[in-house]
Formats: C-alpha cells, structure tokens, sequence
C-alpha cells in the first residue's frame, strides 16, 4: 500500500521534525537556565550533586539490605513471642527516646563516660611514659615486664572482685579496674612503638645533641602517634566493656547498673535502648579518632588505597 | 698554621656480639680548620663508624678522639651546635615538612631564627626548594629530599661539616649538582668538613687532602691533593687501596 507507506513516511518525517524542535526547545532552556544561573549557586549546585554520588556510593549496599533483613525479622518475631524476648521496634524507639529524655539517664550516660575517659588518661599516661622507658632501657624492660604479663594475665572479672574487696568507694575501684586491665595494652603499643623507631632517625637527631625532653618531643612523641591512636581505639572498646562489667556487677549509678535495672524489671526495651546508647558512644569516639588521626597523621603517605 | 679542629690519637674500636668486631684498629690523623677532607676505602674499613665517633654516638674502646679540644662521647653537650652531618640516606623526620626539617637544628640548639644569616627559608630558596616548603618528605624526589638535609646540616652554621657516603646512592646528574653545592657551600663559610666516600673521583675533585683507610680502620695513606689533578693520582690512590687490603688479607691469614 503505496498510499499507506507514503502516510507513514511522512508523519515519521513530522514526529522527528517535532522531537528536534523539541530537544532544541529543552536544550535552549537548559543552556539559558545555565546562563542566567550565578556561577557560585551553580557552584553549590554542584558541590551538593558531588556529595550526593560520594554518599550514595559510600552506603555500604549488601550490609543496609542485611540489617534491614534483622529488623525486619525482628519485628515479626515481636508479633509470635512475649515483648521480653523481642519487643516491637516501636517499643525499642520509645525507650532511647525515654533515655535521651530524662535527666536522670543522662547523667547515668556521663557518669560511665566520665569513668572511662578519666580512668583511661590515667592508664594512657602511666603506661606511655612507662613503655618509652622500656623501649629506651633493657633493664627497666625485664624489671617490668613480668608485672604487666601478670596484670594481661588476670581476667577482668578477677580485677573487679579484687576492687570489690580492696576499695570501698565505688568510683575507686572501677578506675582501678579499668586502669589495670588497658596498662599492658597501651604499654606495649609504647614499647614497640619506641623500638620501631629507625636507628638512623634516633642517629640523626642524637647528632644534634638534645636534651631528653627535646628527643620526646622532637622524636619519640611523633613517632609514637599512630601507635597511640591505635591502642586508644582498643581500650576504648575493652575500657567501656570493663566499665560496663563493674557498673553492672556492684555500681549504683551509669550504665551497667541501668542495664541491670532493666534486666531485674524484664524490660528488654530498656536493656536494648541502654545498649544502642553505648554503640553510638563507640562509634562516635571511633569517629572522632578518625578526625583525630586525619588531621595529625596527614604526612602518612599511604599506599595501601593503590593495591585494594 | 690554622688550628686542629678534629683529632684522633690510636683509636680503636670493637663491636661486642656474639662475635667481636673490630671496626678500627689503630686510626690517628688529625683534620685542620678550613681543611676539606675526603676519606677513601673499601666496606668494611671503618669509615662510617669513624663519623659515630666524631658524632659522639659511638664510645671509642681505645685512644682519643677529639673536636675542637672536646671528647666528643664525654663531653656530648659541649659540641652542641658544632657539628653537621649529611648521612648516605636523608633521614629527615616523615611528620616534619621540608622547612620544619630543616629547623630541627635550629630547636635544639635552641637559635633564635630572626638572628641566623641564612633563615632556613633562605637555604631552601638557594638549594631551588622553595616552592616545596610545606611539602612532606614522601612528596619529593630522592634528591629533593637529600638537598632539604644538606640544608639541615648547614642551618645552624656548624664549624664542622661531616658527610657519610652523602651523594653516592643519587643518580650522576642529582649527585654532581649536590657535590657541586655542597663543596661550594663548605668552602664559601670555609668550614671543616670530612668527608666519607666510596668514589675516588670524588674525593680527588672535591678535597684538599685524601685519606685512604685500610681494614680494620687505619690510616693506609694521607695524600695532599695538588693543584693540578693528574690521571696517576687516581691510580695512585687506587694502589694504595689495593695494597692496604692484600696487608689485611695477609694478617688475617698470618
């Protein structure tokens, strides 16, 4: 059909007339939008769309999709079982809320993290200026060393039934605790922190004839710092573990004794919201170290992104 | 007669391990102020462990050592300021910035950088490292890197000039241009340097005087370098390289 054929020819003639024009129309509007747009909103414009795409490829895709599944899976069981054993999402919510709400279970949250930080500056000290020494003099090393094995040696538990029955006060003997169980983890990372040092670095700056103080700052201390953030990412998580232990244990304030409290009045809502408190505490202070550690250890030339 | 500035008087020295090794033997000769001092010889012949002891970070087992009258080891804060040395690598510190490597010196001996007569931005510039001030060590090249320590050894205008080796793993063209500017350098604020290398052609092109070292660590010859360098000088040197180690090969075996 000749006729047919012609018709057709010619309404796919006008339909690619119309699609130009109409491309033209849009193109010329995107380019006059793009003309009259100031550059720094354009500018902006772009800096949002930038992070958009870095946010979206940094979500880690397979994980979200994972523990959404638990949640998911959660909240079923919450409907077939007693709110004891899996209360609803919605319960769970309700409590941290609860938490963050009341003045009283704010003070329980600083009441554990001032016990931790303190305790763990006292230990951090003692045991950096400790390990530098051992790493520096042999003969300090093997007189101290069979000290710290001892204290790595003892359980956690151990040393909070010995707090129990050597201190009375409370804040006392979870500050012991925990100053003894991090001490051998920070004076180690001292230790081989010191001896890592190249001879030709400690040689070059020895040459310059400094005094102890300067070589600290001038050598030790630097050298020192990625061990030191290290292994304060490490007590970090075994210091409020500790903490945890001994507030649950026989404490009368912090955490550990509200989660005790929620355990003793079967409140799994509580114990939940109490435990999420201390995830984000981790992962804020683990967040901060990264900062931390991004802003003084820039100079770290790090290859390791080239070989993954 | 200008002064003695370094001096070593039957020096010896033995590292005690499982086995014992002796570094240097018997080494005496003395450096004079202003003197260029180029230190020749084979691995072994204590030529390193002679910048340890002028550094004071080695104790001597025997003899003395000496810089400008002081016992470098026992009287360590004495030379505070004296002393510069450019080592075979560049050791600068990875968490310093090319500029802040070069005040290293400057911290300790504790100067007042307004005062210096070349401020360690001043050497930079002169050494054509200016654009890299606040460039950390990884971000330069090998010799970069090896010019930001000879402007570490210079800041502080030591009196005494040391290099170990200072030129040796660069390749020809970077190691000329910083034999070049480091012998310029020295001779223009006439400073003592000693020099330690492993290339003849260095020593004989940069120094006033050779001293060719046998194994273990002695003076083999002292030979002043005259105006006009000669092909025989090289073989000359060479020789007596030769012949300090078929003595110690001998030695050994007697």
């Amino acid at each position: 059909m000749p006729g047919a054929n012609r018709r057709d020819g010619a309404n796919r003639a006008l339909n690619n007339d119309r699609h130009a024009e109409i491309l033209a129309m849009v193109s010329a509007d995107f380019d006059s939008s793009l003309a009259t747009e100031p550059g720094e909103r354009r500018y902006a414009r772009h800096r949002l769309l930038d992070a958009a795409t870095k946010l979206a490829r940094s979500i880690n895709v397979e994980g979200t999709i994972v523990l959404a599944g638990v949640l998911v899976a959660w909240q079923i069981a919450s409907h077939f079982s007693p709110p004891i054993l899996f209360p609803p999402l919605q319960k769970v919510v309700a409590a941290i809320v609860d938490i963050f709400d009341s003045p009283s279970a704010l003070h329980a949250i600083g009441t554990t993290y001032l016990r931790i930080l303190a305790s763990l500056l006292v230990a951090f000290v003692l045991a950096t200026v400790l390990g530098i020494a051992a790493g520096v003099y042999r003969r300090l090393e093997r007189a101290v060393i069979p000290l710290i094995e001892l204290m790595q040696g003892i359980p956690a538990v151990c040393w909070i039934i010995f707090a129990v029955l050597w201190f009375r006060d409370m804040e006392t003997r979870i500050a012991f605790v925990i100053v003894v169980t991090t001490v051998p983890s920070f004076f180690y990372q001292a230790r081989d922190g010191v001896r890592a040092i190249s001879a030709e670095l400690w040689d070059m700056v020895r040459s310059w004839r400094p005094s102890l103080p300067q070589l600290v700052r001038i050598l030790v201390l630097p050298a020192l710092l990625p061990v030191m953030l290290t292994s304060w990412r490490i007590n970090l998580g075994s210091g409020t573990r500790v903490t945890i232990m001994a507030e649950l244990l026989g404490g009368i304030t912090g955490i550990g004794h509200q989660l005790r409290l929620a355990q003793e009045l079967f409140r799994m809502d509580r114990a939940i919201a109490w435990t999420f408190v201390l995830v984000v505490f981790v992962v804020v202070t683990s967040a901060i170290l990264s900062l931390l550690e991004a802003r003084t250890l820039k100079w770290r030339h790090v290859r390791s992104a080239a070989y993954v | 007669m200008s002064e003695v500035a370094i001096s070593f008087r039957n020096v010896s020295k033995a590292f005690a391990g499982r086995r014992t090794v002796v570094a240097i033997g018997d080494l005496s000769f003395d450096v004079r102020t202003g003197e260029y001092v180029c230190i020749v010889g084979r691995t072994g012949c204590g030529k390193s462990t002679t910048i340890g002891l002028l550094l004071g970070l080695e104790k001597p087992s025997g003899g003395n050592v000496s810089v400008f009258g002081c016992d470098p080891f026992r009287q360590f804060d004495a030379l505070r300021g004296k002393i510069g040395c450019v080592f075979q690598s560049d050791r600068l510190l990875p968490w310093r910035s090319a500029i802040d490597n070069i005040r290293v010196p400057i911290e300790i001996i504790g100067l007042d950088e307004r005062r210096l007569q070349q401020k360690p931005t001043q050497w930079l510039d002169r050494l054509g490292l200016r654009a890299f001030e606040n460039a950390y060590p990884h971000e330069l090249s090998g010799g970069m890197r090896q010019r930001v320590a000879l402007a570490r050894a210079l800041v502080s205008d030591p009196k005494i000039l040391l290099a170990d080796e200072a030129f040796g793993h660069l390749d020809e063209v970077t190691g000329d241009e910083l034999r070049r500017d480091f012998h310029r350098l020295a001779k223009e604020s006439g400073k003592t340097v000693l020099h330690v290398t492993h290339s003849i052609d260095e020593a004989i092109t940069l120094s006033d005087r050779i001293l060719v070292f046998g194994r273990p660590g002695h003076v083999a010859a002292d030979i002043a370098i005259p105006r006009v360098r000669d092909s025989r000088l090289r073989e000359e040197i060479f020789r007596h390289i030769e012949n300090s180690e078929r003595d110690a090969a001998g030695a050994v075996a007697a």
